[in-house]
């Protein structure tokens, strides 16, 4: 492992800028990786992650700024470039040939010796899993085979740092799970990665750091925890009902005049002068209304799928929540408690989800 | 120098394991040429029988009959016997003495100088020898059409220079003359070059720059699938990888060429020439469909671009440089033909396949300078682009 207090950082990105056709689509991005950090960049599609990625590796000439990587200028070119370990968003791999044949021809590209081509070959199939489909063509692998080796490709010279421009794209969750293991090894063994996602769970369980993307710019950076606490660290509680006295689930997505359903409130309530909506909606705000008084939380209201409550702490609240809610005479169907998260960050700060 | 040569054994191996392009390089040429070379050299044992009535009796007609019974046509026609009226003609083809017969009609060299008349020269065919058929009507197509533009050509050129009436007989003293140079002279009948000969070199010039086309949509296609990028985003120099897969290109067209010369030579008793001036022109011809390579790239982003870019220009060669057309090109594509570098190629590997062993560079000298000029300019024109073909 290298000592990495020695070490200068992975990367330094100074106020990157690239315009297309007059659309500033990455506008004065800065970030450092310190040696063996993983740092996720995160973000919606479009919103600037592969554009960042391509000036760090002197595939995209750049509008302004300056990038680093490993303490040397990427203007110096080979050198800054033999640092990286660069794995695209597509499977960019000769697939006429065989993975061995693929790896030794980007071996002599990084000038690996030949008497150690062999060892490392065989090391970097072992490390993502196709030792013995080794001599095989690409083409015949199946596409969880040819991202695993898309990122062998990007390892086998031993990068100092490895870009991983959205690895799990169109995987299946076998193959993202080794993926996702296969970084944390790495991040053990000290390698520094750049992680592209737009998938928050990924970023939270491999990044030390995230920069938060979106429309061009880094809107927000640092630990998972740090950014959490952007929102208020408050915990969502969802609450659905399974049905509301005006007889119609709570559940809008349900159609609103259903079938009779078995429900024993259901006849009894049907005869009531108020139309379902406005029943529903009256009940809703009741169950809110209760919430509010239980104490221990913050605050809450009525959401399209029933009721949200917001409290320091979620899972303790809870047991007193449903209590008082059952007495109020609004019988709780399901319960989410959801964690402060990347993606209510991101909601916060954007006023949109990461995935719309 | 390493990564150079990585870039380029690396394309060679991959293109060695797609088959379409295998295809293309090296069995496609080799069939049409095997296709073109049977229905050319049925011509070589096909012969004919002729009968031939001349009721017109002028110099024009006479001209047109001993060039019937010439030399350069006795491969085809097996025997010219002439006749005195159509009848009998028209008897001996029914009797199946002959197998086509050719009368030329009385007033046949006077229509030649009134230009809206129209020429007759007029062919008894046999439905069973379609081919000899064919063969008399394109002789007789062939000479009227020559006749016609040389008198009219003559007729002009003595007007404007006497300021007075043209005589008749002094025309056709010109004609007689002029028409040894003009009346068909054709490549298939004409010359030493075999027919089979003649398929072979014009389709080892129209494949050798077809695989030009496919060489730059190679690269693009490189670039669709994110290996380009990935080449760019390594240590390699742009130069590293832009030499490696040009050179690639450039060996891959010597392989194509020499397999096809030597299958070509072997299986058709092609006769190339005088081997080492070969060797020099097929390695200079495979620089100019390298420089045709170089311009489609730096002219496409896309694969579908250099495929429409690619045909455009490889077609155009190939029509305007006679790959097409056989040797029976019109004057005007004939000359064009000699300012391009395929025109110019298969004019010099026909011009070794006449000299034969003799050959040699000094007969060359221009489709070597074409074609090794026409790699320089391509790849200049590339290494001047090499930045939109290369980044992102
Ligand atoms: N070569 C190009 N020409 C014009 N516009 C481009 C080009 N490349 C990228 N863009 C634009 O730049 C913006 C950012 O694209 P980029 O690919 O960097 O986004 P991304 O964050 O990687 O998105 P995704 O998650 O979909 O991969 C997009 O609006 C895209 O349309
Ligand atoms: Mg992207």
């Amino acid at each position: 492992m290298r000592n990495k207090q020695d070490d200068p950082p992975a990367a330094i990105c100074t106020n990157l800028k690239k315009t297309f056709n007059g659309h500033t689509v990455v506008n004065d991005v800065s970030f450092s990786i310190a040696p063996g950090e993983v740092y996720g960049l995160l973000g919606p599609n479009g919103a600037g992650k592969t554009t960042v990625i391509s000036m760090m590796c002197g595939v995209l000439p750049r509008d302004a700024g300056d990038i680093s990587i490993g303490g040397i200028n990427i203007n110096e070119g080979p050198q800054a470039r033999a640092q990286i370990g660069y794995v695209p968003q597509e499977i960019a791999l000769y697939h006429h040939l065989s993975a061995q044949e693929n790896l030794n021809f980007w071996a002599g590209m990084y000038n690996i010796p030949r008497s150690e081509t062999a060892k490392r070959i065989t090391t970097t199939l072992d490390l993502v899993g196709l030792t013995n489909r080794a001599s095989d063509r690409v083409d015949e692998y199946s596409g969880g085979m040819q991202r695993r080796l898309n990122i062998a490709v990007g390892l086998l010279h031993q990068p100092r740092l490895l870009i991983l421009d959205e690895p799990t794209v169109g995987v299946d969750p076998q193959s993202r799970n080794t993926i996702m293991a296969g970084v944390e090894t790495l991040h053990q063994e000290g390698l520094a990665v750049l992680y592209t996602t737009h998938y928050m769970e990924e970023a939270e369980r491999l990044c030390d750091r995230i920069g938060i993307m979106d429309e061009g710019r880094l809107i927000a950076e640092g630990t998972r925890q740090e950014l959490v606490t952007l929102t208020g660290d408050d915990d969502r509680i969802e609450l659905s009902f399974r049905s509301t006295p005006a007889g119609t689930s709570a559940n809008t997505s349900e159609p609103e005049n259903s079938a009779p359903r078995k429900n024993p409130g259901h006849d009894r309530q049907k005869a009531t002068s108020q139309s379902p909506q406005e029943g529903s909606s009256r009940f809703l705000e009741k169950a809110a209304q209760v919430a509010r008084e239980t104490p221990g939380t913050h605050s809450a209201g009525v959401t399209a799928e029933g009721a949200q409550v917001f409290a320091k702490n979620g899972r303790q609240v809870l047991p007193r929540l449903l209590e008082n809610l059952v007495d109020a005479g609004c019988p709780v169907d399901g319960v989410t408690v959801h964690e402060p998260d990347l993606e209510a960050v991101f909601l916060h700060l954007t006023g949109k989800g990461l995935r719309d | 120098m390493r990564r150079l040569l990585c870039v380029c054994r690396n394309d060679l191996r991959q293109r060695i394991r797609d088959r379409s392009a295998l295809l293309l390089a090296f069995a496609a040429p080799f069939l049409v040429s095997a296709i073109i070379g049977m229905a050319l050299s049925g011509a070589e044992e096909f012969s004919t029988t002729l009968a031939v009535a001349d009721l017109d009796r002028s110099p024009v007609s006479s001209e047109f009959l001993s060039l019937l019974q010439s030399e350069g046509l006795s491969n085809v026609l097996d025997r010219v016997r002439v006749y005195e009226t159509a009848t009998d003609v028209e008897q001996a083809i029914a009797d199946k003495e002959e197998h086509v017969g050719i009368v030329v009609p009385a007033g046949f060299a006077a229509a030649l100088f009134h230009p809206k008349e129209k020429i007759e020269i007029n062919i008894i065919g046999n439905t069973d020898k379609t081919l000899s058929t064919s063969l008399a009507t394109a002789l007789s197509e062939g000479f009227a059409h020559n006749a016609r533009t040389l008198t009219i050509g003559l007729a002009t050129a003595q007007a404007v220079s006497h300021g007075k009436p043209v005589e008749q007989a002094r025309l056709f003293a010109a004609l007689e003359e002029g028409l040894d140079s003009v009346a068909l002279r054709s490549d298939f009948v004409d010359g030493q070059v075999k027919p089979v000969e003649f398929g072979a070199v014009s389709m080892a010039v129209l494949f050798l720059f077809l695989s030009s086309m496919f060489g730059a949509t190679t690269i693009l296609t490189e670039r669709q699938e994110g290996t380009l990028k990935r080449l760019v985003a390594s240590p390699a120099r742009p130069r590293e990888i832009l030499g490696g897969k040009l050179l690639a290109l450039y060996l891959l067209g010597v392989l194509q060429m020499g397999i096809f010369i030597l299958m070509t030579s072997l299986f058709f008793a092609a006769n190339w020439g005088d081997p080492l001036t070969v060797a020099v022109l097929t390695i200079s011809a495979a620089g100019a469909s390298l420089g045709v390579s170089a311009v489609i790239l730096a002219f496409s982003r896309t694969e579908e671009q250099a495929r429409g870019i690619g045909s455009m220009i490889v077609f155009t060669l190939a029509i305007a440089g006679g790959q097409l057309t056989f040797g029976a090109v019109p004057d005007l594509l004939q000359s064009l033909a000699s300012f391009l570098p395929n025109g110019q190629l298969q004019e010099g590997y026909l011009l070794l396949m006449e000299e034969g062993a003799g050959g040699n560079m000094k007969s060359v000298i221009v489709p070597l300078l074409a074609t090794s000029g026409t790699a320089i300019a391509g790849t200049v024109t590339l290494a001047t682009r090499w930045r939109k073909v290369l980044l992102a």
